[in-house]
């Protein structure tokens, strides 16, 4: 699948330096709430019972949900990644055979590992995150023809004092390597990285995606919605009804709030946009038509509720905050080895508080940060003075 | 003309103060109220705030406490002095005179640590949220008051230490207002060990710790002695109230990485083992 030649035409740069990422302002009267609503929080300093924002609005069940804001399969965004590595892929020798794509955390199938399989590049599959630390296990030889792409090089290291061997031998193992080797990073991996292994005196600095201002996420979402909209569904503004795709100016001020919300990622945006979405605006269903099986046929309208940040935990918020950052450096990381990079006890007790939050998803027997959770876990992460991912 | 002299006397000395009926009390006593309550509220609302806030701005706004308070002092003084007394050239030099004396005899030390204070304050060998040294004590500096500054030690002892301090000792400050400070994890090893692999592994310690701060150095420095080896691991955390725990965890891990090693530890640091 690809993306509108539009939007691609519109971008002569799709890719920036990572260090040159720009976040999306978010509009005054949505950064005063949030800012009010997070003081009474940190005054108050209790846990928030009621879990995340969204619960209490999404009444919509997965099917419906997936219906109406179907999954985004990121065809326009793999394109851009296609377009803004074009030079390098198409030269024999480039002075640098090493590029690096940082992204935000919350890439879920690894957007990098899709593009590469779409173009037969092979991939280097990385061992299991528990072996990282037997001093037997060493990094796949690199030698090969074509190009080789590392999805996400945070999965070749564990923050433990015996987990950084393997990651170190890749690294020199990559610099030495006459192959054309594309490695993609989790932002806050790479960060990490920085410090711990150099990782920037032996790899090119990063690139990473432009920011997805209030008019890309307007015409991503507007295309996105579109089918449903056909079917005779309207959607319609929680605070006063009105039709949300025949509000320019309503809809605009939407979108610029999502934008800035989201930080500018698109699969942050599509969480929160997916999450702000309910049947009813007193939380009843629609009447169920008798004859159709369907219990979805006579709903007519989606309400789309204003958005509201996520609130860490209020007590023991210093266990709850080492875990987010350690969970955001590993990109997806199980209990067992989250537990082998942590000082502190607790992780077993601090996961499921986290998960109730909305602030963790599992798959599996892995954690990892929710996307529509980042920007309230990222500042809060800012707030308490932790190292942090630079930009996005 | 002995009457007439003492006649001058009186009228002087009523003169240094304004006319009974011509004193405000309403308004003196509104003053001390204001600046009280305002200072009461400054030392409850900003270290609540400071410690609820972002942690870059924790310093500043702790910082800030006895600087209003002193500004609030210095303005209600001087609002409530020419309500009371009658300024002029030959009054000022009766009251300082008195001043001086009751200073030389009664209020010394006092006085000398309210104005080591004020230097302090300009001087800035402490401010609120910083970890200093006095003498045998080393705490944070939870509040400076007029005359003596608080501090809470690491066993959550509170130390009252009269501003004075700073003319005859050193203080001696941690991180000097800044987030972060220097943290050391000491080793002992027998000296039948690997130097390199055991600096870089402490090294890698530093690098995984959950506390660490990225944009400060790690070093790791080594002494000889007689009994064997000292090393220390010099870090810093992302956050100074963390110090302790980041210690524990580099110390922790950093002697099960010497072990892994087959490094041993020194028996004793006062006599070599057998």
């Amino acid at each position: 699948m690809t993306g509108s030649p539009q939007q691609i035409s519109s971008l002569q740069q799709p890719f920036v330096l990572a260090s040159e990422y720009d976040v999306p302002p978010t509009p005054t009267e949505h950064a005063v709430k949030q800012i009010l609503r997070k003081l009474r929080a940190r005054v108050s300093n209790t846990i928030s019972d009621s879990g995340s924002p969204q619960e209490q609005l999404c009444d919509i069940d997965v099917d419906f949900l997936d219906r109406i804001s179907p999954p985004p399969a990121y065809g326009f965004f793999l394109d851009e990644i296609s377009l803004s590595l074009k030079d390098w892929l198409d030269r024999d020798n480039p002075p640098d055979l090493r590029r690096v794509v940082t992204l935000p955390p919350g890439d879920s199938p690894s957007v990098m590992k899709t593009w590469a399989e779409g173009f037969g590049f092979q991939i280097l599959k990385p061992p299991k995150r528990a072996s990282l630390l037997d001093a037997t296990t060493k990094p796949p030889s690199l030698e090969g023809k074509g190009i080789l792409v590392i999805p996400r090089l945070e999965d070749w290291f564990i923050r433990h004092k015996d987990g950084l061997r393997v990651i170190r031998d890749l690294l020199q193992a990559m610099h030495w390597s006459d192959r054309k080797i594309i490695i993609g990073c989790n932002d806050w991996a790479w960060s990490y990285l920085t410090k711990s292994v150099s990782a920037h005196h032996l790899l090119p600095a990063p690139i990473t995606f432009k920011s997805y201002d209030h008019e890309r996420l307007e015409a991503w979402i507007s295309e996105m919605s579109a089918p449903v909209r056909k079917t005779g569904i309207t959607f319609r503004f929680h605070k006063n009804s009105e039709d949300m795709f025949k509000s320019p100016k309503e809809r605009g001020t939407y979108f610029k709030t999502l934008a800035g919300a989201s930080r500018g990622i698109p699969w942050t945006a599509w969480e929160l946009w997916r999450s702000n979405l309910s049947l009813s605006r007193d939380s009843q269903k629609a009447p169920k038509d008798e004859d159709t099986t369907d219990e979805y046929a006579e709903q007519k309208v989606v309400w789309v509720s204003e958005l509201e940040a996520f609130s860490l935990p209020g007590n023991d918020s210093d266990l709850s905050l080492l875990v987010l950052h350690a969970i955001l450096l590993h990109g997806a990381i199980s209990s067992d080895n989250l537990k082998s990079v942590l000082p502190k006890f607790g992780v077993e007790n601090t996961l499921p508080l986290l998960l109730g939050a909305g602030l963790i998803k599992r798959v599996g027997e892995k954690y990892f940060a929710a996307p529509a959770a980042y920007p309230s876990v990222r500042l809060g992460l800012k707030t308490a003075g932790f190292p942090l991912n630079g930009q996005s | 003309m002995a009457d007439d002299l003492k006649g001058k006397d009186v009228g002087k000395a009523a003169n240094l103060f304004n006319d009974i009926q011509d004193i405000d009390f309403a308004l003196i006593a509104a003053i001390f109220f204001f600046s009280w309550i305002t200072i009461f509220a400054l030392r409850k609302t900003l270290p609540f705030l400071a410690e609820r806030g972002p942690n870059q701005l924790r310093l500043y706004i702790l910082g800030a406490v006895p600087v209003l308070r002193l500004f609030i002092l210095a303005g209600a003084v001087l609002s409530i002095i020419p309500l009371i007394f009658n300024i002029t050239f030959e009054n000022f030099l009766v009251i300082a005179g008195a001043a001086s004396v009751a200073i030389g005899f009664a209020f010394k030390d006092y006085v000398s640590s309210i104005l080591a204070g004020i230097v302090a304050i300009f001087e800035r060998p402490y401010r609120p949220g910083d970890w200093v040294q006095i003498g045998d004590d080393y705490g944070e500096v939870k509040s400076v008051g007029i005359r003596a500054l608080t501090i809470v030690t690491p066993s959550d002892d509170t130390v009252t230490v009269p501003h004075e301090k700073i003319w005859q000792n050193n203080i001696s400050n941690s991180n000097d207002g800044s987030n972060t400070l220097m943290c050391i994890a000491d080793f002992y090893l027998h000296p039948d060990h690997d130097g390199d692999a055991v600096r870089f592994a402490l090294e890698d310690v530093a690098l995984t710790s959950a506390y660490l701060e990225y944009r400060k150095p790690i070093i790791v420095v080594l002494k000889e002695k007689p009994w064997g080896t000292h090393y220390m691991l010099k870090a810093y955390p992302f956050d100074l109230r963390d110090q302790f725990a980041f210690i524990s965890d580099l110390t922790l891990r950093g002697k099960k990485a010497l072990k892994s090693l087959g490094a041993t530890e020194a028996v004793s640091a006062l006599s070599p083992p057998e």
